[in-house]
């Protein structure tokens, strides 16, 4: 029978140990299990045979470690591996089934590691291409401990192969993966990905996963894996035994059983007797498979956010419509831009931050994904990936590290066609816009309407109703009188009929005075008729008033915690904008203040120059810091938090000098060379050029040499900072020299880095030395001077 | 076959000289107005540690460590006279990568001194752990692999041997480098 239905009508075995059981067969410690399909092919049969005869329907094949980037004999081993698997089966009656165990590739993906998305899907691909072809039953994607690992394997599964696909993932004792996700996390994720099972596997016994399980029984609609380890593992004398016995480890299953788990087997340290005994004591229990739940939620890669009664927001500030700033950050590529309207928002507490980098003079799709990747690196907040380009939403959506929200899909044919199949492949929230060819329905009934044939179609790619959520639309009421009215019961009438709903709530003052106050009051309404989400500005007091109100009102702030810290935060920002003397600037770069440096900087504008300020104020406050530090009296760290003071005044005079003033001729590119991955001495020039008014370009880390030579011809740059922590990429390093020197002569190369000395430098034929930042400061500014 | 054990927070020395090095602070600067982001850090690590014994042997600048040879004088003369050795691994773990990747992509000031406080903290962690894996034994300082001409190609078989990857969760880099980050690995040879 076919395993996807098997395992929603029935219970399934999985196999346990292999590498343990293996070396009690005499494998060697320190030879890794997969050699044997080779060297001792025999071996690996009969633990796969006793595993079947024990009662295990599903045998993994021997390839745990397996992968073209480890062996490049990667398909001989496996062809080897199935080959055991498949000779072990013969004979076996009932349903046995061989699985293709994929374990982890041992390189942490970016931004933590070094491997990229990519590579690592291409790995994963190239081991299920040929279990594909020996012939496996189903692809296992186990032992996985991070969410973006896990991400890319199912995608390679799903590229390369229709099978079915089981994933498990390593839970530590804090009940989460390595690198964060709780379970709702990695359910939101794999069933969003249309994987046919899922649970975990590895470091813990039966008894700890029990907490885990509950939390599974309770959020998964999708049948559950259990694969515990024998307990604890106990060290004796160099020897490694585990803690449960056969029978205490089928007890414990049998109760995980009972809670739901509905495909069980066992990891390390069990052997086939474990996996006889778990058979036994759980074949007559009644099958508890989990029910379909109907749970609306995104996720990251630590959490889920969970669509229901209480409004979700949905910070709207990295969206360029109006936004001359962002624009021109992201002309620049200016990521710290972005990441800092990331971080502000997230500290409005908003609950999803949406991300529109939709410029028609940029690369919007590279840009999006960029964005991103940078943006998850700084929050883990759910992210909503905001584009009218299916292109622009294909790329981010692969490489989201969650299961993210996606605006949007409208009823038009072209949109349908194109969105859907997106959600199908990579999984995500859908939000819905209710307009199609005919344009948007005057009536809460017809946009109701385009909203069910939305849902209809999103059925034939298997997106349920619950991941649709619909936005009706604010159109402003300024050109249209009824249009709040239609709005607001369109919300009615969709949640009677089984949607949840969102807005762009603002949309609804466009042209009028007074815009906050209008958003306010149609915010509140909104949110009475049954809105779930809103698209906002977390920063516009009025509609963060009427949120935290409506919440209050309801009954969904219980003793009022969320309001009262609400009100009291309000008063703080008060009082401490109160506090400052405006002629201080000086004295809050000296001493580190960024906040307030920014304050004193946009009070000061209102009355002073701006080049009186930069020249005045700013430029004597770094020499005295500057001159500080020389002397030993001020510190590294003081000087970057004077430095990052500095920048943040530089950028609110910026703000109000007329371009043509804007020196935006001293450039410097900076980069940390290929196979590196430190950046904080590049990361610390970068803000003190930055304070002293020079255009930085920061390509980041592992940067290799022609991506630097084509930033510094786009740029017309001619000076490079490049910067190596490690002695074994200092020949990357004189690779880009090299390059540089017959592609674009007029360059000028500078470089620093703990590895380096006078003597290195003159030998890669660097042109300048810095020996800290602020000698390359010195560097930067001789330079241009000269 | 290694050992593994979580660090007892509470049992970690912070050695406030170690912080003033890596942070390039003269020594009677005052390193309390760190105190917030120290306990930042302190609430983000889950630092842990295996380990193993093997059998050391050195003749010259040949060192065999039993799942690896060498050539290092310097790791030579560290465990001369020594018949067998530790080998260990310690990591603050995953989640200080996360927040040393937010903090540098937000301000480099509070990365650095995030930074600086972490790989002190990594080097604690690393005293601590060492304590319990002694015991009463004498042993020689700790050797790890970088120092002096111990080339760090054999981080690889350093961590393959302390089956480090499942255990502590660290992963090597194309170009060598540990991550989680703040990791450490050691030789520590026990003398006779």
């Amino acid at each position: 029978m076919n395993i996807k239905n098997l395992i929603k009508q029935e219970r399934l075995y999985l196999d346990g140990g292999t590498g343990t059981v293996l070396q009690s067969m005499g494998l060697p410690n320190g030879t890794p299990p997969e050699m044997w399909n080779l060297q001792n092919p025999e071996a690996v049969v009969s633990l796969h045979r006793s595993y079947f005869e024990s009662g295990s329907n599903i045998v993994a094949t021997n390839t745990f470690g397996v992968n073209c980037k480890k062996y490049e004999n990667y398909k001989e081993l496996i062809s080897a591996a199935v080959k055991c698997a498949k000779k072990a089966r013969e004979g076996m009656n009932g349903d046995r089934f061989i699985a293709l165990d994929i374990g982890p590739t041992g390189h942490l993906l970016k931004p933590l590691g070094d491997m990229d998305f990519e590579e690592a899907v291409d790995i994963f691909s190239a081991t299920v291409k040929e279990g594909v072809k020996c012939g496996v039953d189903l692809i296992l994607i186990e032992t996985m401990n991070d969410s973006l690992e896990t991400k890319a394997a199912v995608i390679a599964a799903k590229e390369n192969s229709d099978l079915p696909i089981f994933v498990t993932n390593v839970y530590d004792e804090s009940g989460k993966l390595m690198t964060g996700a709780s379970p709702m996390a990695m359910i939101a994720l794999l069933e969003g990905l249309g994987v046919d099972a899922i649970g975990m596997n590895c470091s813990l016994g039966p008894d700890k996963m029990i907490p885990i399980v509950e939390e599974f029984a309770k959020y998964s609609s999708t049948p559950i894996i259990v694969k515990p380890n024998a307990g604890l593992p106990v060290v004796k004398n160099g020897v490694t035994t585990f803690d449960k016995s056969a029978e205490e480890f089928s007890d414990i299953c049998a109760t995980l059983a009972k809670m739901g788990a509905g495909i069980l087997g066992g990891c390390c340290g069990t052997t086939p007797e474990y996996i006889k005994l778990l058979v036994e004591k759980t074949r007559d229990l009644p099958v508890n498979l989990p029910e379909r739940k109907n749970i609306t939620a995104v996720s990251s890669f630590t959490h889920a956010v969970v669509i229901g009664e209480k409004p979700t927001l949905i910070g709207e500030r990295i969206n360029p419509t109006g936004k001359s700033k962002l624009k021109e950050a992201l002309r620049n590529s200016d990521m710290g831009y972005i990441l800092s309207k990331a971080v502000k928002q997230e500290e409005k507490k908003v609950d999803i931050l949406d991300v529109n980098v939709g410029l028609p003079e940029i690369d919007e799709a590279s840009m999006m994904k960029r964005a991103v990747e940078e943006i998850q690196a700084v929050t883990d907040l759910p992210l909503q990936i905001d584009s009218s380009n299916p292109k622009v939403l294909e790329g981010a959506m692969r490489i989201y590290n969650g299961k993210p929200l996606i605006n949007s899909v409208n009823g038009t044919e072209e949109s349908m066609s194109a969105v859907l199949p997106l959600v199908e492949k990579y999984g995500g929230t859908l939000i819905a816009l209710t307009l199609d060819e005919k344009g948007i329905p005057t009536t809460a009934k017809e946009r109701l309407a385009v909203a069910e044939k939305i849902a209809e179609r999103a059925k034939t790619y298997g997106i349920e109703k619950k991941d649709i959520i619909v936005d009706p639309l604010a159109l402003t009421v300024s050109s249209d009188k009824d249009s709040a009215r239609v709005t607001l019961d369109a919300i009615k009438l969709l949640r009677q009929n089984g949607f949840y709903t969102s807005l762009g709530v603002s949309n609804i003052s466009f042209g009028l005075p007074s815009r906050e106050t209008i958003n306010s009051a149609f915010f509140t309404m909104a949110l009475e008729n049954g809105l779930n989400c809103a698209i906002m500005n977390p920063f516009s007091k009025g509609m963060m008033d009427s949120y935290y109100a409506f919440c209050a009102l309801c009954g969904m702030d219980e003793s009022f915690e969320n309001y009262i810290g609400y009100v009291q935060s309000q008063e703080a920002v008060v009082s401490s904008v109160t506090d400052q003397k405006a002629d201080d600037l000086e004295g809050a770069i000296v001493k580190g203040l960024r906040e307030k440096s920014r304050e004193i900087a946009k009070k000061l504008l209102q009355s002073e120059k701006p080049l009186d300020v930069i020249n005045d104020r700013i430029i004597p406050a770094l020499g005295i810091v500057g001159d500080g530090f020389e002397k030993g009296k001020i510190f590294l760290p003081q000087l970057l938090m004077s430095a990052e003071s500095a920048s943040g005044a530089f950028e609110e005079i910026k703000e109000r000098m007329p371009k043509n003033e804007i020196d935006t001729s001293k450039k410097v590119i900076l980069a940390t060379v290929k196979g590196d991955i430190h950046d904080i001495g590049k990361n610390i020039l970068k803000v003190l050029l930055e304070s002293y008014g020079f255009v930085v370009y920061d390509l980041g880390r592992d940067v290799s040499p022609d991506v630097i030579l084509k930033e510094a011809n786009q740029k017309n740059c001619d000076l490079i900072g490049l910067s190596a922590l490690m002695t074994t990429t200092v020949p990357a390093m004189e690779q880009t020299i090299q390059l540089l020197r017959s592609q674009r002569p007029s360059a000028r190369v500078m470089v620093g880095g703990a590895v380096l000395n006078e003597e290195y430098a003159k030998m890669i034929k660097a042109d300048f030395y810095g020996k800290d930042a602020m000698e390359a400061v010195k560097i930067a500014k001789e330079f241009y001077n000269s | 076959m290694a050992e593994y054990f979580a660090i007892d927070k509470e049992k970690i020395t912070v050695d406030n000289g170690e912080i003033k090095r890596r942070l390039s602070l003269s020594r009677d600067f005052d390193v309390s107005v760190f105190d917030g982001m120290l306990e930042r850090v302190l609430s983000e690590i889950t630092p842990k540690c295996c380990y193993i014994k093997t059998n050391v042997s050195v003749c010259g600048k040949q060192v065999d460590l039993g799942f690896a040879k060498v050539e290092s004088s310097a790791l030579a003369k560290n465990l001369s006279g020594c018949k067998d050795a530790f080998v260990f691994a310690v990591t603050l773990g995953h989640s200080v990568d996360r927040m040393l990747s937010r903090l540098s992509r937000l301000s480099p000031a509070e990365f650095f001194v995030c930074d600086g406080i972490c790989s002190a903290l990594a080097e604690n962690v690393c005293d601590e752990a060492e304590k319990v894996i002694k015991g009463n034994l004498d042993c020689k300082p700790r050797f790890s692999p970088g120092y002096g001409d111990l080339d760090i190609s054999v981080q690889r078989d350093v961590l393959t041997s302390l089956n480090a990857e499942k255990l502590l969760g660290i992963t090597l880099t194309d170009s060598n480098l540990m991550i989680p980050q703040k990791s450490i690995t050691a030789v520590v040879g026990i003398r006779n």
